[in-house]
């Protein structure tokens, strides 16, 4: 254990200090709000262009934007570069296809989960509760994985122990989540985005001054090993079947993720979602590029670390000044806590909304007294799962660290295509989206377990092609959905 | 009777997947259409490999413009107003 690297604290100290303060801003706004749970759980609809782009880009980018992706770099060289370019169209994809016809939609209904949209388009609480369940259940496990990543970065760069880096990590993003609601979770997520672009940039420029310019850098890496400059990466691991399958896994399946999809429903209107599917597409771009080329770079400088997660903390201390360093830091800590404030968030509304006033209480909103006590249980299942998460990540249970292999991917599984077919083919119908929820989420997790690949492709491919297939046919082979479903969603 | 503001949304999600698939395109033809097996035949652009400085720095980019541009040119504002006839446009 290294000593306490003060240097790198300030910069770190000062960030959360603003955190906290904006927190307790969104907390004044939120008891002033007529609707609570409006505010609480969607900021009122208020997002402007900036903000919800720099929202949707830090809740996707996550630990391993920052610390698992670069490390792979490192060791793959700019092949592995090459495929994080993968999802530079996740921004314009996402704020496009679930686009205005789910911010309409979720207005029409004061839907502030995803659930609640599927709710209204299949109208069968067994799709409710199955995704709900699987929504949770993702979202602990992700939201673990995130804390422990968060925290040994911490530990890594600070010199403090694993479990005070947790600590004063996760009573951050609790606190801050569980007091200011979706507003506070948006408006720190606009500043970490801020954050992470400063921080790449300093990284890549240091990275690039240190190692003597680009063209020497290169040269250096060539040397080591000529793979390393190809798009195929030492040994030919990065085949062609094998990337193009995170075509699918990290571009095109990201419409499926509920904590990005729900942001699609934040926004206050129609220039705001264009203005961030612009803003949102160069922040991702930048940001990716930078912190992977920051990984495949770095092998030149310094050339033979092994465990694939120290490399950037190592690469940021060596090439940096210790405050800037602090900044760099910074960056990815913000990666993590956006991502958990919107899971967390979304999973505290899932809890509250989708199933407790649908299915245990539904008269509370309307009743004397029921309005406060659906308050108090939105704090108190924010800060619980919040507890749960963080007591999880000090000692992780075999269970949790299991599920979140499948996270990702299971809940693209689960959520695709109920979503984008319940939005756009009108023949879309319960029964299909619950047969498609079960048979894609199984078959996900038996092949990951069993398979682990199908035909040199990430099992992603097959899982979503055999969930589309069969929503299609048990659609076809059930009802249509009733009138009311096809006029509220088709109709004006 | 249908909300066209549905029919706008639809097409908008058609373009934005084909910008997707155009990007996926350039993407895959800059990095192996032409990229010889062996690295010491490699040309360079600023430092970088030819194939990686088209396919994954100047790709990104130019669909970055390309996005702004579909957005201008083919997006169009809507009321968000979960029924359009009460306030029109």
């Amino acid at each position: 254990m290294s000593d306490l690297n003060v240097s790198v604290m300030v910069p770190v100290g000062i960030y959360l200090i603003v955190i906290y303060v904006m927190a307790v801003m969104c907390s004044k706004k939120l008891s002033q709000s007529g609707n609570f749970i409006e505010e609480y759980f969607i900021g009122s609809r208020g997002m402007g262009g900036f903000v919800l782009a720099m929202t949707l880009v830090a809740t996707y980018t996550s630990a391993s934007s920052f610390i698992g992706g670069p490390g792979v770099a490192y060791k793959m060289g700019l092949g592995w570069v090459l495929l994080s370019m993968i999802q530079v169209p996740t921004a314009w994809l996402t704020l496009g296809v679930l686009g205005k016809k789910f911010a309409i939609i979720s207005r029409r209904i004061n839907a502030v989960t995803v659930n609640e949209v599927l709710r209204a388009r299949y109208s069968s609480p067994w799709v409710v509760i199955a995704a709900s369940m699987s929504l949770l259940a993702y979202f602990v496990a992700a939201m673990t994985a995130q804390f422990i990543g968060g925290a040994r970065l911490f530990q890594g760069m600070t010199g403090l122990s694993y479990n005070w880096g947790l600590g004063i990590f996760a009573l951050t993003v609790i606190l801050y989540t569980t007091v200011g609601g979706f507003r506070a979770v948006a408006l720190t997520d606009a500043l970490q985005g801020v954050v992470m672009i400063v921080g790449t940039a300093a990284l890549l420029i240091g990275v690039v001054s240190m190692g003597g310019g680009m063209e020497s850098i290169v040269m250096k890496l060539k040397d080591i090993d000529p793979a390393l400059i190809t798009p195929y990466g030492p040994g030919g691991f990065i085949s062609k079947p094998f990337i193009m399958s995170f075509w699918v896994l990290v571009c095109f399946g990201i419409i499926g993720l509920p904590h990005t999809a729900v942001r699609c429903m934040g926004y206050s209107d129609s220039k705001s979602m264009h203005q961030a599917m612009v803003i949102g597409t160069f922040v991702i771009s930048f940001v990716m590029l930078g912190m992977h080329l920051c990984g495949a770079l770095g092998r030149a400088i310094v050339p033979d670390i092994t465990v694939g997660d120290t490399i950037m903390p190592i690469l940021s201390l060596k090439v940096l000044p210790p405050v800037i360093a602090g900044v760099f830091l910074a960056g990815p800590l913000a990666g993590v806590m956006s991502t958990i404030d919107s899971q967390l968030i979304l999973a505290s509304a899932t809890i509250v909304k989708d199933i407790y006033v649908n299915y245990v209480d539904p008269k509370a909103v309307s009743r004397e007294g029921g309005m406060r006590k659906i308050k108090t249980m939105s704090l108190a299942s924010t800060a619980i799962l919040g507890v749960i998460v963080f007591l999880a990540a000090i000692q992780p249970p075999e269970l949790i660290v299991w599920i979140n292999i499948f996270a990702f991917g299971g809940m693209q599984a689960a959520f695709l295509w109920p979503l984008v077919l319940g939005l756009y083919w009108k023949r879309a119908n319960a029964q299909g989206a619950l047969a498609s929820m079960v048979v894609g989420v199984g078959s996900y997790m038996f092949m990951v377990s069993s398979v682990k690949q199908f035909m040199g492709m990430n099992v992603i491919v097959p899982t979503l092609a055999i969930a589309l297939v069969v929503f299609v046919a048990v659609s076809l082979m059930t009802k249509r959905s009733s009138d009311e479903v096809i006029d509220l969603f088709w109709n004006r | 009777m249908e909300d066209r503001r549905f029919k706008i949304a639809r097409f908008e999600a058609l373009c934005s997947v084909s910008l997707a698939l155009l990007y996926l395109l350039w993407w895959y033809g800059f990095a192996y259409h032409g990229t010889p097996e062996d690295p010491s035949s490699f040309n360079f652009v600023m430092g970088l490999p030819g194939w990686f400085f088209f396919s994954s720095v100047l790709g990104p980019f130019t669909f970055c413009v390309l996005a702004w541009v579909m957005v201008k040119v083919l997006f169009r504002p809507v009321s968000l107003d979960s029924r359009e006839d009460e306030q029109g446009e």
